[in-house]
């Protein structure tokens, strides 16, 4: 009956609302009129009310209506957050429990260290002690190791050489009871072989010229030890004079990305580090001066540690200088000064010069030259080879006495002339800061600086050995440049434009002129060998140096192409170039920095 | 005012619903923006007060944001709103019944309150006169907007969600039966029995009444 009830009330609802379907309806219709008219009545009543309400009047909702709903959103939302980081209260025995469980474990400790100290043999703890304590007297006697031993200690478990060894392992070999047989750190991987002729010495024979050799190498040893950790050396502490480290700018980490090949570890990249509009330019440059310096100190010590690599960045002040410094390095070798000349007979000299330069062989020496540029101009020397660095420094005073001036031996690998740096980055309202970086290096700026950007021109590519954009075409028609500085060892070549440093402007003329006789004459020389080379020698490229380069370029048969004309019109990029081969660290070193690891 | 069909999970709800899920505040307030007016509309014809209806409707939204990972996406978007906004409607019917306050829109249900109710029904009419100065054919249109409102709020909360989500918000029977989380059938007996009480209160609360009639409420 009930559901009989529910399913008229149904269908009588559907029937208002037109839900029903039409012969339904009818049969509806006819059921409530002819049996229960006081229903029927009713429903008609509803059909009535149902438009009534239907027409109620429309509601808007307030106009501030979202913006309470957007704010109680938002603080709900945060209360939650709050929420969720408060530690929930644990209940009284949870903590009860821990604080028994401490104690528990604290006093089963102490009765553990009671039990042993009272079972311990009495002989043997004493020659523990005794054995000790010897050790350390010869630590003592002979911090550095060799004149004592087999003389004055003949007795096994002495130490050979307290610069063999660390702290540690002076602990561990003291820690062995009973003269115990000493062993050097076996993690020290480099100084397996430095062990065993410890161990040789310790057997009581004197090998003063092999002790020699060995403390010798210990020594430098330490001393690069000492260089990686002032390379590694958090940047935190090189940016202790206020830079602040911030997040790592997309834009680098795309472009390593982009070409890894380029940034390989120990690969010198120059790169240009463009501070934003809202940076601080003065900051960055800072930070990079810190950072260059930082690793040159490092540099230094494996050069004097006999390592072939030498870096040797400097800051050239004075737009002149530019000029002075460079011609010292073509003193040495008149011939390669032609070339370079030659190479440079498109382009200025640039305002200021940041020398980088990769010594070989013997070549220990360095200088490092320093100066606050605030014209931010830089210039890339790279002098590789081998043979004696002579070169009279007094050849400095003249562009075209540097041009006679002797030297031999000094092979120049590439150079590259910087362009004129008041040409400012049309994105950015600063001049753009030029310097050199390695991989490593940029890592630490990427990561550590926000204000930072690498620009790279439309055409002015980083084409290193194993890129395929050094094209028979652009081969052919840098050929000038390529021929100029062939050597196997990697080309820079950038024409900067002319007229930029008007100091150096006519001492260079002049050195052209005087040069530029030898350096066709090395040119024919070197053509075939820079043709064979130049596929796979590094060559970069900077057109709007070739768009502004004279048409009477001597040497620069080329022109510049319609596209990097037209690139270097539209917009003042400014070059990316180099790449080097930087001699390999020796194998020795490098084992010897792992084992400081 | 009247709207849709059941609206099934659309592609914009995936979107959105995504979006939520992120805590986009973007989504949040597109949201909002979407479908604030509907719920004010529907929450006001359940509670029968502006006030009301917007802390609710502001309410339904903070429950939804923070429900949104309950949400399973079996309906709508909109229809899982206006079952949360249904709910919360009905809850604050039945507790404003218990608290005994007395509105503009009040119920009359007692008698100590007679007094009370029939002044506030004189001052509601008076500022509805104010303001909206109504031509005198529309005043007796107004008068009987006044009077189903007045029988609505006195309805069964029940009986009242679906005669506003059928003849107010034009919802289908599916639809009433998801947001109050009964079967079709329910939905259809049940609204019968609402109709039938809002027609009892209709038919005692004459025509051309002062506010002052009926103290009925239909269970």
């Amino acid at each position: 009956m009930n559901q009989n009830r529910e399913d008229l009330e149904a269908r009588i609802a559907a029937f208002i609302d037109g839900e029903l379907p039409p012969d339904e309806a009818a049969r509806l219709e006819v059921y409530l009129a002819n049996t229960d008219q006081t229903l029927a009545d009713q429903v008609i009543g509803m059909i009535s009310d149902k438009y009534a309400v239907r027409h109620l009047p429309k509601v808007s909702a307030p106009e501030d209506l979202s913006g309470r709903i957007m704010e109680a959103v938002e603080r709900t939302s945060l209360l939650h957050e709050v929420e969720n980081l408060t530690p929930p209260k644990k209940p009284w025995w949870q903590t009860r429990s821990a604080l028994a469980a401490g104690l528990l474990l604290i006093l089963s400790g102490f009765t553990y260290v009671v039990i042993q100290s009272t079972v311990r043999d009495e002989n043997g703890f004493h020659n523990f002690v005794e054995g000790r304590n010897g050790a350390k007297e010869q630590i003592a006697r002979d911090p550095g190791g060799g004149e004592l031993l087999g003389e004055k200690d003949t007795r096994k478990g002495s130490i050979a050489s307290g610069d063999l060894l660390d702290s540690e392992s002076r602990d561990g070999l003291a820690a062995k009871p009973g003269g115990a047989e000493p062993k050097l750190k076996s993690e020290a991987g480099k100084h397996a072989g430095v062990a065993s002729k410890g161990d040789n010495l310790m057997g009581g024979e004197s090998h003063g010229a092999e002790l020699a050799q060995l403390r010798e190498e210990v020594a430098l040893n330490e001393q690069v030890l000492r260089s990686q950790a002032v390379v590694q050396e958090p940047v935190e502490k090189a940016l202790k004079n206020g830079f602040a480290p911030a997040s790592t700018p997309q834009v680098a980490l795309e472009n390593v990305k982009a070409a890894p090949t380029k940034f390989v570890s120990g690969t010198p990249v120059l790169i240009n580090l463009v501070a934003r509009d809202d940076g601080d330019p003065q900051r960055l440059r800072s930070f990079l001066q810190e950072m260059i310096r930082r690793d040159d100190a490092a540099a230094t010590r494996q050069v004097a540690l006999g390592n072939q690599l030498t870096l040797n960045n400097a800051l050239q002040q004075n737009a002149g200088s530019y000029g002075v410094q460079r011609s010292a390095r073509r003193a040495q070798n008149p011939q390669e000064q032609g070339k370079q000349i030659a190479q440079n007979s498109g382009g200025a000299l640039a305002a200021n010069a940041l020398d980088y330069n990769l010594y070989n062989g013997a070549n220990k020496d360095f200088e490092r030259q320093y100066a606050s540029n605030t014209t931010a101009s830089a210039s890339i020397n790279d002098n590789s080879g081998s043979g004696a660095r002579g070169g009279d420094q007094k050849a400095l005073e003249a562009q075209t006495g540097a041009n006679a001036s002797g030297g031999s031996g000094n092979k120049q690998g590439s150079l590259q002339n910087e362009g004129d740096f008041s040409r400012n980055n049309t994105t950015n309202t600063l001049n753009p800061y030029r310097i050199i970086l390695r991989a490593d290096q940029l890592a630490q700026v990427t990561t550590n600086f926000e204000v930072y950007s690498i620009t790279r021109g439309p055409s002015a590519y980083v084409i290193d050995n194993f890129t395929t954009r050094n094209s028979t075409a652009r081969r052919d028609r840098y050929e000038g440049n390529s021929g100029a500085n062939a050597d196997g060892k990697g080309k820079i070549i950038d024409a900067p434009a002319p007229g930029t440093s008007a100091k150096g402007e006519q001492a260079r003329a002049e050195a052209d002129k005087e040069s530029e006789k030898i350096a066709r004459e090395q040119l024919e020389g070197t053509r075939k060998k820079a043709l064979d080379t130049a596929t796979t020698a590094p060559v970069t490229v900077a057109p709007q140096a070739l768009a502004s380069a004279p048409a009477t370029a001597p040497l620069n048969k080329v022109s510049p192409a319609a596209e990097d004309v037209a690139h270097a019109a539209k917009e003042q990029w400014v070059e990316v170039i180099i790449l080097m081969d930087a001699p390999a660290v020796p194998a020795a070193n490098t084992s010897m920095q792992e084992r400081g690891k | 005012m009247p709207t849709d069909a059941p609206e099934p999970f659309s592609m914009q709800d995936h979107q959105t619903l995504a979006q939520l899920r992120r805590g986009n505040h973007a989504a949040i307030e597109q949201l909002v923006q979407r479908y604030q007016d509907r719920l004010f509309s529907t929450v006001f014809r359940l509670v029968g007060h502006p006030d009301d209806a917007a802390d609710l409707v502001q309410e339904t939204f903070v429950k939804a944001i923070q429900n949104i990972s309950r949400f399973e996406g079996k309906s709508s978007l909109y229809t899982w709103l206006f079952r949360i906004a249904v709910n919360l409607s009905i809850s604050h019917r039945r507790a404003a019944v218990y608290r005994q306050t007395f509105t503009l829109d009040g119920d009359a249900t007692k008698e100590e309150n007679a007094s009370v109710n029939q002044q506030a029904a004189s001052l509601r009419r008076e500022l509805s006169q104010t303001t909206e100065p109504d031509p005198a054919e529309t005043a007796e249109q107004h008068l009987e907007h006044e009077r189903i409102i007045a029988a609505l709020a006195r309805l069964d909360p029940d009986f009242r969600a679906v005669i506003v989500l059928r003849d107010i918000e034009d919802c289908d029977y599916e639809k009433i039966a998801a947001i109050l989380e009964i079967p079709v059938g329910t939905v259809k007996s049940r609204l019968f029995r609402a109709r039938a009480a809002l027609r009892e209160l209709l038919t005692r609360q004459p025509r051309q009444a002062n506010g002052t009639a009926g103290n009925h409420t239909v269970d």
